[in-house]
């Protein structure tokens, strides 16, 4: 069967992370950010609807050199996407400055095998989603409020106007 | 320092720590290398500052940036060199 051929569902998140578990021969870590970290939370809360528009890739932070490997070749065009359908793309430690002060303390964290994954709360997730404000950054916010992975989009778009961290294009 | 966008910082980033390991070196190198890849001839003139950036710790920055800066380049214009990998490696 071919693969899914974008990222709409937690499950995808989840298979995804203990598989690379699996194959970690050291202990290691990363963040997941961005519309992944989103759908694992979803798949947490047993939330079935998928993630409108989709995603094409993950966004993982990790200092680990066994993670970066699996990422670094499991990029747009790799092996990784013909089997997965999407792709990794490896972000800087830096994109997290674009995450609410005090995230760390409000993020979740699992264990799948040698990896650790931390991700942030959804709202801080939302953040930097919010102030760039792209139509599917909207979607997204939107279906984090139905399906009640937040509360309040208002507040929100409040964090996201009152830091500006982005470096230029 | 001029601020890079964050696809050039995790270029330099993940690039530098994949570059620790002898064998993923090798792997980069022979791909950046291999005449179908369309930085090759690219990579082949700049090779050398290519690698002493990959190579540098990061805490170095700065400092790299200066001699960089002095020489004509900048961190950031660097960075932009370092070849991307298409598909899969080998």
């Amino acid at each position: 069967m071919s693969p899914q051929k974008q990222l709409v569902s937690g499950s995808q998140i989840e298979e995804w992370l203990k598989d690379w578990g699996s194959q970690l021969k050291q202990k290691g870590s990363l963040i997941l950010i961005g519309s992944g970290g989103l759908l694992w939370h979803a798949h947490q809360r047993n939330i079935q609807h998928p993630l409108p528009d989709g995603s094409m890739d993950v966004d993982p932070i990790t200092q680990d050199e066994e993670i970066a490997e699996l990422g670094y070749f499991a990029i747009m065009g790799s092996d990784f996407e013909k089997k997965h359908g999407w792709h990794v793309n490896l972000m800087p430690a830096s994109a997290l400055e674009e995450l609410p002060d005090g995230w760390g303390a409000r993020a979740a964290e699992i264990i799948h095998g040698n990896l650790k994954v931390t991700v942030p709360d959804p709202e801080d997730l939302l953040v930097p989603k919010l102030r760039r404000n792209e139509p599917r950054d909207r979607k997204h916010a939107r279906w984090a409020r139905e399906n009640g992975l937040v509360q309040s989009i208002e507040k929100i778009e409040t964090l996201a106007r009152t830091r500006r961290n982005q470096p230029p294009s | 320092m001029r601020r890079m966008s964050y696809q050039d910082e995790a270029r330099l980033e993940y690039g530098r720590i994949l570059w620790k390991k002898a064998a993923n070196r090798t792997r980069l190198i022979a791909h950046w290398t291999n005449p179908r890849h369309p930085y090759c001839s690219r990579f082949q003139e700049h090779r050398s500052l290519v690698e002493k950036l990959l190579s540098t710790p990061p805490g170095n920055d700065n400092t790299l940036d200066v001699q960089l800066q002095a020489e004509g380049w900048s961190l950031r214009a660097l960075t932009r060199e370092i070849p991307p990998v298409f598909g899969s490696l080998d």
